[in-house]
């Protein structure tokens, strides 16, 4: 035994010297274009099915070509030459983009209901009928243009006089890049059937809401027009068709991988792709990474990037490392605080733009206490909006003045700043909680999304401000699933509270019938009802022009306001971490990154 | 035979009860503009209107066939998502038994055998330690202390390279993981001959595994220790020593060979155990096993999920308790009465 | 472990705060400090103004002084919310401490009765209680936390208690049932057959009666024993179930919870939201430890970490 001991210090050497060597070997794990070994892995795992050619075009803004063309002639063993679409200069690393994400791709059906990330997907890689275009430059990005369309799959389109009727001229020419159909009107009129048929979520709700509930209603006058009857009037029929499910689908494919039992495919579509957007899925990890490639088959506009990479990378605080070493170009969902983090890191920068992202409390307008008018009121007067703006937001926000945001374009438009009545003023608070019949207070519970750190600072922030009024508030996390639960069910008993609320289109006819028509609301998770309200919107629905919106929604908007659904805390910034040499950024409404408009400079 | 029967099914009923207890989130997969009719009809199609004792009858037949359920977030069946990631916890606990057997069972002889030796004492306050530290606020220590800070160290100490990857699982990013022939990354690589993998895999593995040790292996100390002494102080060593044979025979044909079913059985052990115990340390080092995927499961209120780690822990744990008792059983034949 | 003879078990009540070693009386004194702190930490803030370190309102935010390193004003810095760490360290050890010892008195007063009853009963009762032990010891404690907040910690039966808190202690019980019922029975088992038992049997006295007055206090050292290392292992698996955020109601301070606040923030390299309420559990956990003579692996093969 003492022998075996002896020997410790010895194996201790070894092992230290065999750390000494992985240091000096393996190093860090950061991966940067310079470094030789690192790319030439990369270039191959990338360049599996994609066009390489040979012949190098040198671009003019290019400098740094000629060294890697180089590496290049060693990569072309390995790669399938099919056929060439484009030359292209193939500086891979620089023209790939990696991007951190907080979950996984739940699945790509744009029928079923669906979240963020996945929005964030199918916007780029499905081609919707129209997309905004960008506005002009503002500083390093830009705001699309909510008044300027682009048709993707459709050319161009004309409304009747009465708005009824919309005539949509088909973009010839298109291919679906996965199986080389071509897309045709029948694939146009498969996509709107599906919709319907996979409905009521997604791009049926968006179809129904420009007045198409049945096929019937679509016309097909030949190969490349086609006339949409009955729809509904309004101003948001453009907006909607931009919307992320409406991407058209290769119908070809998916009849053919549908059975009886599915026979509009769904179950294959939950996990492949049948599209043509700017970028076509490639790979998809599970778990792990998705892979976006630029679609060789589209000939407008190309963008920068060849390559888009979407890492699973489950904590903020990995997504913040990864951005800072490099290892990806922009992070999605960091915290205010690792966005200060960010901002202040070398080869980092914080894009913090205004938008109309409403950080606002949901309240249940049913049940006690705050079935209540007064007590709501009351709260709203109780709030510290410095705190929460200045304090738990870090000053990327601005004060809220009500349901429409100070960002929106119809907020000027319409003065809605005279609506607004509220501040901090707690002896306003006592004297309405007294009103209301609570002259000391009372206990209500407010519901949170777990282990999201804007929510707990918001709801924390909040507890303490109606402490110093005798309210005594629990907070209770729960998970995002019966977070909904709560929301569409009205089961939350006092108030909750799940981060922004971000309506996808700017225009207050489409915030009223998503949240406040009694009636209709697709999301009506104050269980708020107005009857006058309810008839304002009917008389406006069908107004296209402002002139005949502005009072209406200035009543109707002063209405809301002095009903206080919700608590309208703040409007938050638009914030994006990314790596200082990405831009091209143009910020939609909807708040969903656009992958096509993205470059990377020097 | 039976009783395993029993108790695993013990195990399915109390797993059952406890993850459907509470209701089902049905709107969140049905998003926007659902009517109560809606949520009716799914209700239905996930037969949550059945009585209970039906919707137990229908898991477990579905249980016995493979069939776990399917994850509610991302449709892929529990069973597949397990099987993918079981390999990648196995791994960590593998590598965390072979370091606990570095550190606690040579102190733990030591130990046995110089019950005031200087080794004693330092296995005790290894074990003393590893006992006091919760694992995740060690394996954060380990991450600031050994990753973050060597880079950032001021002048005349640093600044050091960081000796440690960054706690994002089992490979760096942009490193693809080796042809999957045991799901054991090291093990895989040295298979595919890429030496340079193995060691890259190997590294990421060391952190979490040395956390998970330190923390595990306390018991694995002491029960070594005791068995040896135990074993030590036993007549018939003394009747070898009495015979004749050198302290080192003796050492290792008598007391080792009988202090070890002890060790081993805890080891046996300890491996069931780490398989669902080591989720905390899963989640600080972001490793892809199936403790964070229990975790994930719990976020998003997908029970399926969560109920099929807890089965497959509990149930891989059982079987091992299992196959030890019988292993003993058939070695000790004093077991046998 | 034997069971003490009657001469050191009268003695022993007396030697709780004096241990065998010197070490372990310090162990001990420092347990009692922090139970000491336990109960007064409610009165902490009002009485701030009077005590030698600054203690803030462990509930209010500070949202213009996130995340700053420990200086004279707060001792242990601040986390993201603005909270003083310094004061949520200290509140937390009464929440640890409290739970702890509920969910150990809970299931481990249970445990007792069911391993004397297993012990004295014997035949099926006792198989049918060694099953239960080994199905309820077979669901690795993490997991079996978080299936019970799966099944429990939405629903309101709790009343107006803290949810989080009632299925911490839940878990807690369920954790300690089988120990307790395990360790109690395998040191009656042998008693079964003694001969005051068979006197208290002629005496009239029946089976709840023998188990109650004669059987249990056999045991008594045993329990005594168990009691620190589970109460320890229970601030374990507490402070680990809060760490997966399975824990007490927000912004109420426990260490699990301030540390998993903290864990996104050590890796940009504030350190202290995490460091310190750590450094609280292992002082708990050590200080606990430093009541038995010597800690054999009582707790199964996780040792008492989570």
């Amino acid at each position: 035994m003492k022998m075996l001991w002896k020997r410790v210090p010895s194996v201790i050497a070894v092992v230290a010297a065999m750390a000494m060597v992985a240091v000096a070997c393996g190093g860090t794990e950061t991966v940067t274009v310079t470094e030789e070994v690192v790319v030439t892995s990369i270039v191959t795992e990338v360049v599996t099915e994609e066009v390489v050619v040979t012949e190098t075009e040198t671009v003019t803004e290019e400098v740094v070509v000629t060294s890697i063309v180089t590496e290049e002639v060693v990569v072309t063993e390995e790669v399938v030459v099919t056929e060439t679409v484009e030359v292209m200069v193939d500086d891979s690393e620089a023209r790939t983009l990696r991007i951190a994400i907080a979950d996984d791709v739940e699945q790509l059906d744009p029928a079923l209901g669906s979240a963020q990330l996945t929005n964030l997907v199918l916007k780029n890689v499905y081609m919707q009928p129209v997309q905004y275009r960008p506005g002009p430059d503002v500083g390093g990005f830009s705001y699309a243009d909510t008044t300027s369309f682009e048709g993707q799959w459709i050319e161009s389109w004309d409304f009747s006089d009465d708005f009824r009727t919309i005539t949509l001229r088909l973009r010839q020419g298109l291919t679906f890049p996965t199986s080389g159909n071509p897309v045709t009107a029948d694939d146009a009129i498969y996509t709107i059937n599906r919709a319907l048929a996979t409905g009521p979520a997604g791009p049926a709700w968006v179809w129904g809401n420009i007045g198409v509930t049945s096929i019937d209603q679509i016309e097909r006058v030949d190969d490349r027009t086609l006339i949409v009857h009955n729809a509904r009037p309004s101003t948001i029929v453009l907006p909607l068709m931009r919307d992320q499910t409406m991407g058209i689908m290769d119908s070809v494919t998916i009849q053919a991988n549908s059975t009886e039992d599915d026979p509009w495919g769904r179950d294959w579509l939950k996990q492949n792709y049948a599209g043509n957007g700017r970028y076509v899925v490639d790979t998809w990890e599970r778990g792990s990474r998705m892979v976006l490639k630029r679609n060789p088959t589209w000939t407008g506009f190309q963008p920068y990037f060849e390559t888009v990479e979407l890492l699973t990378v489950p904590e903020a605080a990995n997504r913040l490392a990864l951005l800072q070493s490099g290892d990806v170009d922009i992070a999605l969902d960091l915290s205010v605080q690792q966005l200060a983090t960010a901002a202040g890191s070398d080869g980092v920068k914080v894009l913090s733009v205004p938008d109309r992202n409403g950080i606002n409390v949901l309240l249940n307008n049913q049940a006690p206490p705050f079935d209540n008018v007064t007590l709501r009121k009351a709260m709203s007067y109780a709030v510290d909006y410095n705190a929460i703006v200045n304090g738990v937001l870090n000053g990327q926000a601005v004060p809220s003045q009500g349901p429409i945001s100070v960002n929106s374009r119809f907020f000027d438009l319409y003065n809605l700043e005279d609506a607004w009545i509220y501040e901090h003023d707690p002896d306003r608070a006592r004297q309405l909680m007294a009103e209301a019949g609570y002259p000391d207070g009372f206990e209500f519970e407010m519901v949170i999304r777990q282990d999201i750190p804007l929510d707990e600072a918001v709801a924390t922030n909040l507890k303490a401000q109606f402490a110093d009024l005798g309210i005594d508030m629990s907070i209770r996390p729960v998970t995002g699933a019966e977070m909904f639960d709560h929301l569409f069910g009205l089961t939350y008993g006092g108030m909750a509270f799940r981060g922004g609320l971000l309506d996808y289109v700017d225009d207050p006819y489409y915030q009223f019938f998503l949240w406040w028509d009694s009636q209709d609301a697709a999301i009506n998770w104050t269980g708020f009802a107005d009857a006058r309200i309810d008839e304002i919107l009917d008389e406006t629905a069908s107004v296209v022009s402002d002139p005949g919106r502005r009072e209406p929604y200035r009543e109707a908007v002063t209405r809301l306001v002095d009903a206080a659904p919700m608590l309208w805390l703040a409007n938050a910034n638009y914030t994006l971490a990314m790596r200082d040499d990405i831009g091209g950024f143009t910020l939609h409404p909807d708040g969903l990154l656009w992958f096509a408009t993205l470059n990377r400079s020097g | 035979m039976v009783i395993l029967a029993v108790v695993l099914l013990a195990v399915v009923m109390i797993g059952f009860t406890i993850t459907r207890s509470t209701g089902t989130p049905l709107y969140a997969s049905l998003g926007v503009a659902v009517s109560e009719a809606i949520i009716e009809q799914r209700a239905e199609e996930m037969g949550l209107n059945e009585p209970i004792v039906v919707q137990f009858w229908t898991y477990v037949t579905h249980l016995l066939q493979g069939d776990l359920g399917v994850s509610r977030i991302s449709r892929i069946p529990v069973a597949e998502d397990i099987a993918l990631k079981l390999p990648a916890t196995a791994e960590m606990v593998f590598f965390t038994l072979a370091v606990s057997f570095i550190w606690a069972i040579p102190l733990g002889v030591r130990a046995g055998l110089r019950p005031d030796g200087k080794l004693a004492k330092l296995g005790e306050g290894m074990a003393q330690f590893g006992v006091s530290v919760p694992a995740f606020w060690l394996g954060l220590l380990f991450i600031f202390l050994l990753y973050f800070l060597p880079p950032r160290l001021p002048e005349p100490l640093g600044p050091l390279p960081s000796l440690f990857p960054p706690p994002l699982g089992r490979v760096g990013s942009g490193v693809t993981p080796p042809e999957m022939v045991t799901g054991l990354y090291t093990v895989d690589a040295l298979i595919a001959g890429d030496f340079r993998l193995a060691w890259h895999t190997l590294w990421h593995l060391i952190l979490p595994a040395v956390t998970l040790s330190l923390t595990s292996g306390p018991p694995l100390f002491r029960v070594t220790r005791s068995a040896v002494s135990e074993a030590v102080s036993s007549p018939f060593v003394e009747a070898a020593y009495s015979y004749g044979l050198g302290r080192r025979t003796v050492l290792i044909r008598d007391v080792l060979r009988n202090a070890s079913p002890p060790v081993l059985n805890l080891a046996a052990m300890t491996f069931g155990y780490l398989i669902g115990g080591g989720v905390l340390v899963e989640v600080v080092f972001s490793w892809p096993g199936i403790g964070s995927y229990a975790v994930w499961g719990m976020d998003n209120s997908d029970y399926d999920v969560v109920l099929g780690v807890v089965l497959i822990a509990a149930i891989i744990y059982v079987i091992l308790y299992f196959i030890v008792d019988l292993i003993q059983f058939a070695m000790d034949p004093r077991l046998r009465d | 472990m034997t069971v003490l003879s009657p001469q050191r078990e009268r003695g022993r009540m007396a030697r709780v705060f004096v241990g065998p070693t010197v070490g372990m009386t310090i162990r001990r004194a420092l347990f009692f400090f922090m139970l000491f702190l336990a109960v007064v930490a409610p009165w902490l803030d009002d009485f701030s103004a009077w005590l030698p370190f600054p203690i803030y309102d462990p509930l209010r935010p500070d949202p213009f002084n996130p995340v700053s390193p420990p200086t004279a004003e707060h001792w242990f810095g601040t986390d993201t919310l603005g909270l003083d760490v310094f004061t949520r360290v200290l509140m937390a050890t009464r929440v640890d401490f409290t739970l702890a010892l509920i969910g150990v008195a809970l299931g481990g007063g249970l445990g007792c009765l069911a391993g004397a009853w297993a012990a004295y009963r014997r035949g099926w009762v006792d198989m049918v209680a060694l099953r239960i032990v080994e199905v309820l010891q077979s669901f690795p404690v993490l997991l079996l936390g978080l299936a019970m907040f799966a099944a429990f910690g939405s629903l309101e039966i709790f009343g107006p208690v803290d949810h989080g808190m009632a299925v911490l202690v839940l878990s807690i019980s369920m954790v300690n049932f089988p120990l307790y019922l395990r360790q109690v029975r395998s040191v009656l088992l042998p008693l079964t057959e003694a001969e005051f038992v068979q006197a208290a049997k002629c005496a009239g006295l029946g089976a709840w009666g023998i188990v109650w007055h004669h059987f249990i206090p056999n045991a008594r050292g045993q329990i005594l024993a168990l009691f620190p290392l589970t109460c320890a292992y229970a601030i374990q698996i507490i402070a680990g179930l809060s760490f997966i955020g399975l824990g007490i109601e927000p912004p109420n301070p426990e260490w699990g919870s301030m540390i998993k606040a903290g864990a996104t923030l050590i890796v940009q390299g504030h350190w202290w939201v995490s460091v310190f309420p750590g450094a609280f559990i292992v002082l708990s956990v050590y200080s606990l430890t430093g009541f038995s003579a010597r800690s054999e692996t009582l707790v199964g093969p996780g040792g008492t970490s989570a």
